[in-house]
């Protein structure tokens, strides 16, 4: 599929007929035939580079310890008594290409309404590596319910932002 | 008899690549996986039906594609068929076991409090190979039609011979 070839019993039958009569449309033929091998030797390339680049910083991000994407921060509010809780990461571009990571964080009621929602986006170059801030209040009676849901989604796409892909955690808090 | 022994190959190797293969690989895989994969909602077996079933229909298609004239219409049917079902491969690849997600794949997985969703975009590279497909078509029908001309410039002298001549009759 990757690199398309003339087919060899066409060659053999035009070879055989063009001793005596010119082949007709050989350079339109020719013409597609080189656009086609080009187009999926790019294929094929981008590919490689796109899924190299998504899975090596994804991994990365996993593996983050310290510098990875779950990084939680606690505090409480004296005025209010809300909590302020905010998400650091610093992923890393592993790959050939630029990314983008787009990290968004949801707190959600029991039914499923949006207390509070923030995001941030890095772009990151290849071999660099970016930081994002989501900063979440919780309020103080949820704090105190301890019920709800916390919803974690983590973008990341490369390829001028063509392709990518997305992690979505929903983690339940029963109080 | 040359056409034909590559159709033959060219089956044989399409036959192997989807259908002996990937069972092969399949047995070699660890048990532990294979149970992480199922309860993260991918049926393996599905998989790898969802790969035997275009295999086969590329293995019938390399088979006609040996045995029939290249001039035919039954040819450039065959040849067509043949481009459109790998792209119906790449389709499957790409969509990770399910095609008709064009490029959108999404898989859930996760349990108890926590659940977990990777959703795969990758719809651009469905254009591009959609766009691959099209360029196929349109030189697989100048091909066809290269061939045609010629061969009806090679016998159009006969078409000049009288009615009735002895030299247009069929055998």
């Amino acid at each position: 599929m990757l690199v398309e070839e003339v087919d060899p019993n066409i060659l053999q039958e035009t070879s055989t007929l063009t001793s005596s009569v010119k082949r007709p449309y050989g350079r339109p033929i020719r013409a597609l035939h080189t656009t086609i091998i080009a187009l999926e030797i790019t294929l094929a390339i981008l590919v490689i580079l796109s899924a190299y680049t998504l899975f090596s910083s994804l991994s990365a991000i996993i593996q983050g310890g310290e510098t990875g994407v779950f990084n939680v921060e606690q505090r409480d509010d004296p005025e209010t008594g809300d909590w302020l809780m905010s998400f650091h990461g610093q992923p890393r571009n592993q790959g050939f290409l630029e990314i983008t990571v787009v990290a968004k964080v949801k707190l959600l009621s029991l039914t499923n309404a949006t207390i509070d929602s923030g995001e941030d986006t890095a772009r990151i170059p290849p071999g660099g590596s970016g930081t994002f801030t989501v900063t979440l209040r919780v309020p103080k009676d949820l704090v105190e319910q301890g019920q709800g849901y916390m919803e974690f989604e983590l973008h990341m796409r490369t390829l001028m932002d063509l392709v990518g892909f997305s992690v979505r955690i929903r983690i339940k808090g029963e109080g | 008899m040359r056409r034909r022994t590559r159709g033959i190959i060219n089956a044989a190797l399409l036959i192997g690549l989807f259908v002996m293969l990937p069972r092969v690989i399949l047995s070699m895989l660890p048990a532990e996986l294979l149970r992480m994969l199922s309860m993260d909602g991918m049926d393996i077996g599905m998989v790898i039906l969802g790969l035997t079933i275009p295999g086969l229909a590329l293995t019938l298609l390399a088979l006609m594609g040996g045995f029939v004239e290249p001039r035919s219409p039954i040819s450039l049917v065959t040849a067509i068929s043949s481009h459109l079902v790998w792209f119906y491969i790449f389709l499957f690849t790409i969509g990770i076991g399910n095609p008709w997600t064009f490029g959108q794949s999404q898989i859930t997985g996760g349990g108890g409090p926590a659940a977990i969703t990777f959703i795969l975009d990758s719809r651009f590279f469905i254009a591009f190979a959609t766009l691959i497909l099209g360029f196929k078509i349109v030189k697989i029908s100048f091909e066809r039609l290269s061939l045609r001309r010629q061969s009806s410039a090679q016998t159009s002298p006969q078409a000049e011979i009288p009615m009735g001549s002895e030299a247009i009759k069929e055998p």
